[in-house]
């Protein structure tokens, strides 16, 4: 198959200590030095002169030859380096990340822990990912220069934020390199000040008359000095706008006497050239290039199966050969992408010669990656023409993978763009996993407007299409969400168990939800039964998260039962469970050390019950009314835990949330009296101290992790939807009760007290 | 990282209301234990609510709210004691509080009144 060598397969087995999801593995390969190409000798001599410092910034419009220059730098030097072309979809945390420590993986291993971090998909950028990759970076031995090329397509603030942080890390003898077309999400200013970075620019970039005399001879074209001049001046050095003026004296005619000015403006490029340039290729070459310039990247059968016209694979082979705008993307010469400001110049024109093609051309695009195991690219592209109905069936397809490898942001971004378009509405199995997954990544608004579509579309008249399918899923959700009581969960989970079987979907999560609301409605036995059924399911991939909430269900029965060790033992398979299926930290993170807290307090381990606390406040915000029984039941067993610790303040906080919780889903069964129990219990200690850091709520927690960014409180309550006024007010409040007096300290607190990773 | 400045670190300690350092420093006995007779969730109440009734900086009515919370006082006590004190106080005063304490209670009021999707 042709994408073999553009991506790297991966088998069913996640690969442990790699990345999650299939990289694109072009886009860590260096583009290689093309023959033609300036020698950039004394940029490359300014870069590797005298005390090098640790951060590059490349900043230049489209055209400079910012990557040439990188390239070329790589190649003459002895250093090693590690390349990421960043691209649109890298806006995604977790994606983007994920390629830098593959690309810093190539060089020295950068270990597990970052991999398992980066694949886990509860697991905080800011808390968890960024200091592992950090710190892995910082220990590197050998000096890397790491290369992100094309920086500014980031605009994720997360994203941002990660780079920002990172280039705190870059070891004595590295760099850290960010090339792109506007200033890097860093600090410039401090690092200027600090004189930790190298800046360069469009005036170091632009090309001089030397420089430009060997571009043009290289592009094939011999002028006379005083034209070589006069071009050079007339394009003020812009290698591109000189490369394609070679492009076009190459097809045989003079330059016209009164040539107006191609100086780095990309509107003047397209007016003029577009109706020069193009005008003077046969009509066949320009629909080719026009046309397959709505590809991201392109092979020879692409290219084919796209125009509808034989023989493109010939025509792409050609044109690689023949000039410098189409850049390769493998060593067997398969697969090229056109020169960035190249390819938005054919755009224009395409958009402008034949606009009712652009769809046709990436609806077919869609069909062929599709046919091609490309489903993702198939999934960009279908969104790229609007067509919202093929979206909708691949996001139905993808969703649940993508989101177990840790890809969140690029699953919101999916159902995002259906949303906007009204694409959910028209597709309940969209609606359903959309819920579900809000469910599980702490987004419990979105969850219920969701779940309030299926719940519309179930409601509707039976005249509509029949989608047994769906139905089943929305069963689960319904029963999954708990939204109308104890009652009604076991009955939806009963409903959804049978329309499961007779799809002949084999999924624990309907004999899990079956046990919960047993265990709700009081029946211990009856519960746990479900509960042994999920784990004869065990080894299922991907349900490792209901096996082991499963597991904590039991230990809880044992406990209620009195039967201590046996909770111990479920309660280290139920982390065991996350363990193998490579899940660090999740929605069902608080319930486990929930589980560990009781039964460390039990057998006399105070600090270990401590430990489990600590590790239960990282992910205690990811737990809320979405799954209210969850919520509640790991916040019950903490509470008791702070109790026979004495803590009475973590206890309370507790108790504040449980009853917050209890007022959203009010039919929670047996879970309501066990909160009363805490809740005089709580009421009846005396005292109060000042509270400290188990205290904290899951509002300050959820903003513990930014305080590691180097996000202002302004920018953070822009992420995160507050006002900054809540953000400096939550901020103080973290500050007293971890004892100190600035965001740093409070940082540096955190991880010693086990709240942030070092 | 430069070094610490005393007056600095008086002021950012001022500033978010460090309890353990006004203490030390000037002898306020800021903890709640010199008043046997009320419990120490009435007391706390009571003294968020001389706090709101004497006009105070946002800080100190988040910091009381806090530990009001902290005593064992419910939100609905809290936000009752303002309705409760606002025919003596007025009304500028029990308004003027209401944002910080709800930033104690959890709640971003302000975001919530601007919240498209809001209740």
């Amino acid at each position: 198959m042709s994408d073999s060598d553009l991506r790297h397969q991966q088998s069913q087995a996640r690969r442990a200590g790699g990345p999650a999801f299939d990289l694109v593995m072009s886009k860590l390969r260096r583009p290689p030095v093309r023959p033609g190409a300036v020698s950039r000798s004394s940029l490359i001599e300014r870069l590797a002169r005298g005390h090098p410092r640790p951060i590059v910034s490349v900043v230049a419009p489209a055209g400079y030859g910012k990557t040439t220059l990188l390239s070329q730098w790589a190649e003459r030097n002895g250093q090693a380096f590690a390349w990421v072309s960043v691209e649109e979809p890298d806006n995604d945390p977790k994606v983007l990340l994920t390629y830098v420590a593959e690309a810093l993986d190539q060089v020295e291993p950068v270990g597990e822990r970052v991999f398992a971090a980066l694949a886990s998909p509860g697991s905080s950028v800011p808390g968890s990912v960024v200091p592992r990759l950090g710190a892995a970076f910082a220990a590197m031995t050998a000096p890397v220069a790491l290369v992100l090329d094309d920086v500014h397509v980031l605009h994720d603030r997360e994203c941002r934020a990660a780079l920002s942080v990172l280039a705190d890390h870059v070891p004595a003898g590295s760099r850290l390199v960010l090339a792109g077309r506007h200033e890097p999400p860093l600090r410039v200013a401090r690092l200027r000040a600090e004189g930790r970075i190298t800046e360069i620019g469009p005036g170091e970039l632009s090309l001089t008359p030397g420089e430009a005399a060997s571009l043009l001879r290289g592009a094939g074209v011999v002028l006379g000095e005083d034209d070589a001049a006069k071009l050079h001046q007339q394009t003020e050095g812009w290698a591109a706008g000189l490369y394609l003026a070679a492009l076009y004296l190459r097809e045989g005619d003079p330059l016209p006497g009164a040539v107006p000015s191609f100086a780095g403006s990309d509107r003047l490029v397209s007016q003029y050239m577009e109706s020069e340039f193009l005008a003077r290729i046969s009509r066949r070459q320009r629909e080719f290039l026009t046309r397959t310039a709505a590809l991201e990247r392109m092979c020879g059968p692409l290219a084919e199966a796209v125009l509808e016209a034989p023989g493109s694979a010939a025509t792409l082979a050609d044109l690689a050969r023949s000039n410098l705008l189409l850049v390769p993307l493998d060593r067997r010469g398969e697969w090229y992408r056109y020169h960035r400001l190249f390819r938005d110049m054919l755009l224009a024109e395409l958009q402008r010669g034949e606009p009712g093609l652009m769809p046709v051309l990436r609806r077919r695009a869609a069909a062929w990656c599709l046919h091609n195991g490309l489903p993702e690219d198939a999934l960009e592209y279908s969104m790229a023409a609007g067509d919202v109905d093929a979206t909708a069936h691949l996001v139905g397809g993808l969703a649940v993978p993508t989101y177990r490898q840790g890809r969140i942001a690029t699953v919101q971004r999916w159902f995002r763009w259906l949303d906007e378009r009204g694409g959910i509405e028209d597709h309940p199995l969209a609606a359903v996993l959309a819920s579900m997954l809000s469910a599980l990544t702490a987004r419990p608004v979105a969850a219920e407007r969701w779940a309030d579509v299926v719940d519309r579309w179930r409601d509707q008249d039976a005249a509509r299409t029949d989608d047994p399918v769906a139905e089943a899923w929305a069963a689960v959700l319904r029963a999954l969400l708990c939204r109308r009581g104890v009652e009604q969960m076991r009955a939806d989970a009963d409903e959804a168990a049978g329309r499961l079987a007779a799809q002949n979907i084999a999924t624990p999560v309907g004999a899990l939800l079956r046990g919960i609301a047993r265990i709700l409605s009081g029946d211990l036995d009856g519960g746990d039964a479900f509960f042994q059924d999920v784990a004869s399911m065990g080894g299922q991939v991907g349900a490792a998260e209901d096996f082991a909430v499963a597991l904590c269900e039991r230990s809880l029965v044992a406990m209620a039962r009195s039967d201590w060790s046996l909770a111990e033992i479920l309660a280290g398979q139920a982390r065991a469970v996350l363990r193998r299926a490579g899940i660090e930290e999740n929605f069902a993170t608080p319930l486990v050390c929930a589980v560990h807290a009781r039964t460390a307090m039990h057998r006399g381990d105070g600090p270990a019950a401590r430990r489990e606390l600590v590790s239960a406040q990282r992910r205690r915000p990811d737990l809320t009314y979405a799954l209210p029984y969850l919520a509640v039941q790991a916040r019950i067993e903490l509470a008791r835990v702070h109790l026979a610790l004495a803590d009475l303040e973590g206890a309370r906080t507790l108790m504040r949330e449980i009853d917050e919780l209890l007022r959203r889903r009010p039919g929670l069964g047996t879970l309501t009296e066990e909160a009363r129990a805490v809740r005089s219990q709580v009421s009846r200690e005396r005292g109060s101290n000042m509270p400290g850091a188990s205290a904290l709520t899951a509002a300050e927690l959820r903003l513990l992790p930014m305080l590691s960014t180097h996000l202002s409180f302004p920018e953070i309550a822009a992420e995160i939807f507050l006002s900054p006024n809540t953000i400096k007010s939550e901020a103080f409040s973290i500050y007293r009760k971890l004892g100190v007096s600035s965001r740093s300290q409070a940082v540096s607190r955190s991880r010693d007290l086990g709240l942030l990773e070092r | 990282m430069s070094q610490t400045v005393r007056f600095q670190e008086t002021l950012r300690r001022l500033t978010m209301v460090d309890e353990g350092f006004v203490q030390g420093e000037t002898g306020l006995g800021l903890g709640l234990t010199g008043a046997p007779a009320l419990e120490a969730r009435t007391a706390a109440l009571l003294r968020l609510a001389a706090l709101v009734a004497i006009g105070s900086p946002g800080v100190c009515l988040e910091w009381s709210a806090s530990r009001a919370l902290a005593a064992g006082a419910s939100e609905d006590e809290i936000t009752d004691m303002l309705l409760a004190i606002a025919p003596v106080t007025g009304l500028a005063r029990v308004v003027a509080a209401a944002p910080e304490v709800a930033t104690a209670l959890g709640y971003d009021v302000v975001a919530a009144l601007e919240e498209p999707d809001g209740c």
